[in-house]
């Protein structure tokens, strides 16, 4: 079987590594190409013990990490950008290729070390080094709406986990008007049905009239939430819940909504 | 909710992430910057990567053996 044939089926996936590794398509195209070359030259082969997939990305990784990470790290690159493409660029070169092969590309920890040449347990350490960096990028301050003081301390403690400072725990619609006339929140987590009869919903509308910031519902209702009237940007989440559920919306809501500027300490 | 009948351990400020934990919040950034790059992976390819690898296989197997 040729080259052509066994890697064509491939590159689709290799330029969106390419793009989100390298933070621009152009620049992507431009190494995937160089991989090509080198190994129609001959210069690189793929490992016959490899499946042609996996082989394809480690030729990839040993012309990208001799020329492109390096001159990243040189250079800083400038990703000041507060949007999602951004912010995987701020993650160090290392652990955004494990975190890019495995969360975004579906090899697993076995496969991603083939590619990079590092073992298991690299891989696994390099994956908690990427979350690391990615909760410090998402740190922000948290509205928590809520009015059953038992799982707004849960939801409180796991806010804590994850980094996040929290603002404010409102239990109405009023204290939620009031907590953000004080404070901007960079993540609101809202309840529905709230202490004096009044509405998460209404709450959450409020907010997002005044500033854009990511909203998390948990609710017991999530039907009231399904009736058209669900103000946007919003995320659902049902109760009970499960914190490492509440953690990974989180930390979805947050990585794909756009930074706001930081707010001093 | 999330009553396990186990006492509660006091919450260290932040909680360094089990693999597990960090690797489900990373498939759920995952899921969504898949979707970010669908565009990529639904346009062409460009022709020139697929000429240098019929190129590379016209003049006899280069790069590894089949």
């Amino acid at each position: 079987m040729g080259l052509l044939e066994r890697l064509a089926p491939h590159l689709p996936y290799m330029r969106r590594y390419a793009r989100a590794l390298t933070g621009e398509q152009s620049a992507g195209d431009a190494y995937v190409r160089a991989s090509l070359e080198a190994l129609a030259a001959g210069e690189r082969s793929l490992p016959p013990h490899l499946t042609p997939r996996v082989a394809l990305y480690h030729v990839f990784h040993t012309i990208w990490d001799g020329t492109g990470a390096q001159l990243e790290a040189r250079n800083d690159n400038g990703a000041e950008s507060g949007d999602a493409s951004g912010r995987l660029m701020r993650i160090a070169p290392r652990s955004r290729q494990a975190f890019l092969l495995t969360a975004l590309e579906g090899f697993n920890p076995s496969e991603a070390g083939q590619i990079l040449g590092a073992s298991a347990g690299e891989i696994e350490m390099l994956i908690s080094e990427a979350q690391g960096e990615i909760d410090a990028e998402l740190a922000t301050e948290v509205l928590i709406i809520e009015d059953e003081p038992v799982i707004a301390a849960d939801i409180e403690a796991l806010v804590r986990e994850l980094g996040h400072k929290v603002l404010d725990v409102a239990s109405t619609r009023k204290e939620a008007a009031e907590a953000v006339a004080r404070a901007t929140p960079g993540l609101v987590l809202a309840d529905i049905q709230l202490a004096d009869g009044s509405s998460g919903i209404d709450a959450v509308k409020d907010i997002l009239g005044r500033f854009d910031v990511p909203v998390i519902f948990i609710t017991a209702f999530p039907e009231r939430l399904l009736t058209g009237e669900r103000p946007e940007p919003t995320f659902l989440i049902t109760k009970p819940f499960q914190p490492e559920t509440v953690k990974a919306a989180i930390g979805q809501a947050l990585f794909f909504h756009p930074a706001r500027p930081k707010v001093a300490a | 909710m999330k009553d396990d009948g186990k006492p509660r351990q006091p919450t260290p400020p932040v909680a360094e992430p089990t693999l597990d934990e960090a690797r489900l919040r990373q498939q759920a950034i995952g899921v969504k910057l898949r979707h970010m790059f669908d565009e990529i992976v639904n346009e062409p390819v460009p022709q020139d990567f697929l000429d240098i690898l019929r190129r590379a296989d016209d003049k006899g197997g280069a790069g590894g053996k089949g």
